[in-house]
């Protein structure tokens, strides 16, 4: 009787659990789903990493290491990079003739978003997101 | 291995759930290709994609694939400085046995599609 009871309340746990998993599965798909749809040029774990960083930490001063990769027939790179250095005050430098590379700071999704707004001829922003400001080497 | 098992002296039941038995491991292995390959011109799983290799028109090693994005894949080639490509998933002609073709040749992926 008492085993019976046991396996019983193992069971309904069991089914518990499984539900809750399901239910949390399905709710982090549609918010990816979400992110991919909302942010299709950027990085989705940059933008995650981002969304994490500023949502958890109120003092989180935006420093990322970004990334910016424009079409392969852009034809004046340099003066996305005057752009840039207006913008953020900071000096990027120029990979494989398309990508510009630069620390930012203060770099949340909502600047993300203007950026992108800003300039429509943006291909692709990838980067990496840091917790404490690092040295503007850092990948 | 299972091979070996099959013995003369078996009974015909025991030989089937070994052929059963070794017809589901094939099948198995085969499975997961067929699920990323497309489906009325569209691949099912990109996610799948991932760690698969990548190849130009041309036949030539571009990479594997290390993230599947919105509209492009990253494809990463060499193991301390990485060239990365970002190809849009439209230029992916089919997918072969866990291997991925492009509608492209190398000089045009290279033009066109390495940004680092």
């Amino acid at each position: 009787m008492e085993k019976s009871s046991i396996n019983n309340q193992s069971e309904s746990s069991t089914s518990t659990s499984t539900t809750s998993s399901s239910k949390l599965k399905t709710a982090y798909e549609t918010f990816l789903q979400e992110a991919a749809t909302l942010f299709p040029k950027v990085d989705q774990k940059l933008l995650l990493n981002i969304l994490q960083f500023q949502t958890s930490y109120q003092d989180w001063e935006g420093s990322v290491m970004l990334k910016i990769i424009y079409p392969a027939t852009i034809s004046d790179i340099d003066a996305k990079k005057d752009w840039i250095y207006r913008k953020y005050q900071r000096v990027s430098t120029i990979e494989e003739n398309r990508t510009l590379r630069f620390k930012a700071i203060r770099m949340y999704i909502e600047e993300m978003e203007k950026l992108l707004k800003e300039d429509p001829t943006i291909e692709y922003i990838t980067g990496s997101a840091t917790m404490t400001p690092s040295d503007a080497y850092a990948t | 291995m299972s091979l070996l098992v099959v013995e003369r002296n078996m009974t015909s039941n025991k030989k089937i759930i070994i052929l059963c038995f070794l017809f589901k491991s094939v099948k198995s292995n085969i499975l997961p290709f067929d699920i990323m390959e497309r489906e009325n011109n569209e691949i099912s799983d990109w996610q799948g994609l991932v760690n698969k290799p990548v190849y130009s028109n041309d036949a030539q090693e571009i990479g594997i694939v290390t993230a599947i994005q919105p509209q492009h894949i990253v494809v990463s080639y060499g193991p301390i400085t990485t060239d990365k490509y970002l190809i849009p998933k439209s230029s992916v002609k089919n997918v072969e046995r866990g291997i991925i073709y492009l509608n492209e040749d190398t000089k045009f992926v290279e033009d066109n599609y390495r940004f680092e």
